[in-house]
């Protein structure tokens, strides 16, 4: 087995697999060892024997999946070196969520960094996205099109106050993904000046009690369910918009946060009053930068639009391909 | 314009009338001048300028953007305008944002090419939405988010001023409406206008059903009845040889009525409505010149509306057809901008006058109606217009005569108004007596609103017909939209069938398993190639879901004959 990563990395049915290490990254079944690099649900799953993330991520997940849902815990601080068979291996901030990391990966003096889902833009609730020089940098690309620019976050949010300056008397539900967007909104709220309580759908709660136990403070928080929510601000989970819980309030405004509402037919869709084009993602010019900024001689694309971002790698001198499409030496079942 | 840009999208996105009015409020009083009043100009369409094609756009964005990636970006939103305002890779913090004001002078005062030439830096300048809007108002042109009548609500609102002077105001300002927004604001005098041409607003009509005729005890003396004739209200305001012509709502629309507009030889301002002539629906008045047939549509095209002559009927049911025809081309003109040579000979159109608000400069809207009479009657009869003509109208009418008139005209509604009451003065009150529904038992076929279809969720429900088909069988065509006015529990009705039975979803419309049945009442049938169904139905309404039945063909809606007065089926 030569240095060149090619060589001891390689793509299974249960995701990306490090041979020399025997252990899998945000495995999408169960395996036996696992480094997971944020709780989100299509990375963190339940069943897997051994799992080495942040303690942040640990705690997200517990919270998530249950108390039982992986057999043995690893928590490594960001920085911390750990050493899994052959490899070593060390958890970057990605400043996707709250625990979020990039995997870097060290064998026989070649460095690989899995980005796992990042951004570049200063978010109040995790540390930022740490750049890390390396031979391969394996990228999300999510946002994988010159179409995605997300709006200034501070703007966003100077939409919403304004239209509780227009509607004082109604209710502003924002529907929102719990882990990250949810808690991020709140930081953004009161950095802005908004120091009124925000209430929560009880589908939330529990994760904002996670954060407020990683030490990140987002003001006072109530219980959304029985108070009176006019000329308030309430987060729902976005599919509870139309449900029982949003339907008690009398003509509510609505909102939702995420990045696809800057597409006009996607916020139609949507049906809301009020778009908020907020993402945890890195938009296209944050994907772009990125790859300058670590610019790592070889680009393996995964987990979204992957043909545009490789052409600009491509245009930028970059070898670049889609993570599916690259030739691992061996093709393992696992 | 980026923040004109914001207020379009929350105009676009927003459902109540009273959010739409509440954000227009916000505008007006936050938004420094001139740029408010160039934002004005831009929600009434008076900013468009249709000087880019959509290939010279795309040119725009080639120069800066890599073609592979702007051909995958437009693969993937569809649209050029909206591809170019989100792929421009302009600086967007610390960019100064281009003015509307800005963007008005320079379509103002250059040549298209010098305009397209600023182009580049105005896109540099703005966010996504902004650039969305310029490239929206030099393509396509934006079309107004709210219509006029609405934003002169939000001036009311903002200015404190009564509506009915904002009404007559509007149309002697232009952009961008300097005194008009100082008054609002309390700084300035009410504007100047030149009254004379302006709109006056229309004095509201009371629908009254038949059956609630008696209580209006109609055979006291002192009530005029005028029989209305199918077709669009409208004030005809003229002086000194020129006129305009307004909707109801104060559009002006007498670009697309040069017939009546021209060759004015009255100074008046009249309230009346506009029908097309030449056909016999009133007693004709032989010492008047007649006016020009109207042409009949080819005969050996297979017409619904022919379907009705089988009907034997008083008055001629021929008449019903072209009748049918010519209003419905009455209402094309109204959406256009200009009308062709072809539409003047072929339909004609002519102004019934029902009432005078002001004659030779002087108000009569506070002279009792009696007088009112006597004066239209003078000055119609002595002028030699071709296209203006006086309604039928009798006398101390009782309830019995009532009835035959709406029996014997068809599409006709009947205005009754007391002889003491003055022009939309306090206390008088007119009376509108329509011809009673035509009923139809539908199918639901799709319902649209916010989902999860809860009741409360039902915004409107689309409702269809049988069609026969040449083989024998026989399809579902959509007939009609109604919005859901019905009790809780036909509502809860609905929603547990929505649920039960739904097919497809896109985006708010769920579409459903046809076999709920829907009653539904509308006024009359009108013909709309356009359609599946081939008609389109004037005024339809929600009336009760049935248990039991049949649903109606396609057939059978337009050949239907008069119901007359409401009967339970």
């Amino acid at each position: 087995m030569t240095a060149d990563p090619i060589d001891w990395m390689t793509l299974c049915p249960q995701g990306l697999y490090c041979i020399p290490g025997d252990f899998y990254i945000d495995p999408v079944r169960k395996v036996s060892r696992a480094v997971i690099t944020h709780g989100h649900s299509d990375h963190a799953r339940a069943g897997n024997e051994a799992v080495m993330a942040t303690r942040e991520t640990l705690a997200v997940m517990r919270c998530r999946l249950g108390e039982r849902c992986y057999g043995q815990e690893q928590a490594l601080e960001y920085g911390e070196v750990a050493r899994l068979g052959d490899v070593q291996v060390r958890l970057a901030p990605a400043g996707h969520v709250l625990g979020s990391a990039q995997v870097v990966l060290e064998h026989k003096g070649k460095r690989l960094v899995v980005s796992g889902d990042f951004k570049r833009r200063p978010d109040p609730t995790c540390p930022p996205f740490e750049v890390v020089p390396c031979d391969v940098f394996v990228t999300e690309a999510t946002f994988g099109l010159p179409v995605f620019r997300h709006p200034n976050d501070q703007g966003e949010i100077a939409k919403l106050l304004h239209s509780l300056s227009v509607f004082p008397d109604r209710p502003h539900l924002i529907g929102a993904y719990t882990l990250g967007k949810a808690q991020r909104i709140v930081a953004l709220l009161r950095i802005a000046g908004y120091e009124r309580p925000i209430y929560l759908h009880p589908a939330a709660e529990p994760l904002f009690q996670v954060y407020e136990a990683m030490g990140v403070s987002l003001g006072e928080m109530r219980c959304g369910s029985d108070a009176d929510l006019n000329g308030e601000i309430a987060l729902c989970p976005p599919n509870a918009l139309d449900g029982a819980w949003s339907k008690r309030c009398e003509a509510p405004i609505t909102a939702q946060a995420s990045g696809w509402l800057g597409i006009r037919k996607r916020a139609r869709q949507s049906g809301v009053d009020l778009p908020l084009v907020l993402s945890d993602h890195a938009d296209w010019p944050e994907l772009v930068d990125t790859l300058r900024d670590v610019d790592a001689p070889r680009v393996w694309v995964t987990h979204g639009r992957e043909d545009a971002l490789i052409h600009q790698a491509q245009c930028m001198g970059i070898e670049a391909e889609a993570l599916s499409q690259v030739s691992f030496r061996e093709r393992g079942a696992g | 314009m980026n923040r004109l840009a914001d207020l379009l999208n929350r105009l676009n996105d927003a459902r109540a009338d009273e959010d739409k009015i509440a954000l227009l409020v916000d505008y007006l009083a936050n938004t420094p001048d001139p740029d408010r009043g160039w934002g004005l100009a831009g929600l009434v369409g008076a900013l468009n300028d249709r000087c880019l094609t959509g290939a010279a756009m795309m040119q725009l964005a080639s120069d800066r953007v890599d073609p592979m990636l702007l051909d995958v970006s437009l693969g993937y939103v569809g649209d050029p305008a909206e591809t170019l305002s989100l792929v421009w890779p302009g600086s967007e913090e610390g960019a100064v944002d281009v003015a509307v004001s800005e963007f008005a002078s320079v379509l103002k005062a250059t040549s298209r090419a010098r305009l397209i030439a600023h182009v580049p830096g105005w896109l540099d300048r703005l966010t996504p939405d902004g650039r969305y809007l310029l490239l929206q108002l030099i393509t396509k042109g934006v079309k107004p988010p709210v219509p006029l009548s609405l934003l002169r609500v939000a001036l009311e609102r903002y200015g404190h001023q009564p509506l009915t002077e904002i009404e007559e105001i509007w149309f002697g300002v232009t952009p961008p409406y300097r005194d008009l927004l100082e008054w609002l604001d309390g700084c300035g005098a009410r504007p100047e206008v030149d009254k004379s041409l302006l709109f006056r607003s229309l004095c509201p009509l009371t629908d009254v059903p038949l059956e609630r005729l008696e209580d209006l005890e109609v055979q006291e003396d002192g009530y005029f009845l005028e029989s209305w004739p199918d077709g669009v209200r409208a004030l005809l305001s003229a002086k000194g040889g020129k006129a305009r012509l307004y909707t109801q709502d104060g559009e002006e629309i007498g670009g697309v009525f040069p017939e009546i507009v021209d060759g004015t030889d009255f100074t008046a301002i009249l309230d009346g409505v506009l029908v097309p002539c030449g056909i016999d629906i009133m007693p004709s008045d032989t010492s008047r010149p007649k006016s020009p047939e109207a042409k009949v549509p080819d005969p050996q095209t297979p017409d619904p509306f022919t379907l009705m002559s089988d009907c034997s009927d008083v008055d001629g049911s021929k008449d019903r057809g072209k009748f049918a025809a010519a209003i419905v081309e009455l209402r094309r003109r109204l959406g256009r901008k200009s009308v062709s040579g072809k539409t003047l000979t072929q339909w004609p159109v002519q102004f019934l006058a029902a009432d005078v608000l002001e004659k030779d400069g002087s108000d009569e809207r506070k002279k009792p109606l009696s007088v009112r009479r006597a004066v239209l009657n003078e000055f119609v009869s002595e002028s030699k217009h071709s296209y203006i003509d006086l309604i039928a109208v009798m006398e101390n009418p009782h309830i019995g005569d009532v009835i035959e008139a709406l029996k014997s005209s068809f599409l006709t509604t009947i205005v009754l108004k007391r002889n003491a009451d003055g022009y939309g003065t306090a206390g008088s009150k007119w009376y509108r007596v329509k011809n009673p529904p035509r009923r139809a038992r539908c199918i639901l076929m799709s319902v649209q609103g916010k989902s999860n279809w809860v009741s409360t969720g039902i915004e409107q429900l689309s409702v269809g017909i049988w069609q026969s088909s040449e083989n024998g069988g026989r399809s579902l065509v959509p007939l009609a939209k109604v919005a859901p006015d019905c009790s809780e529990e036909e509502l809860a009705r609905i929603a547990a069938w929505v649920n039960e039975h739904a097919t497809e979803r896109y985006g708010s419309t769920q579409y459903v398993k046809p076999g709920l049945l829907v009653d539904i009442f509308f006024d009359a049938v009108e013909r709309a190639s356009r359609r599946k169904s081939g008609i389109s139905l004037r005024s339809p309404r929600f009336v009760s879901l049935p248990t039991q039945g049949e649903a109606d063909t396609l057939d059978q809606v337009t050949g239907t004959e008069d119901s007359g007065v409401l009967s339970a089926s």
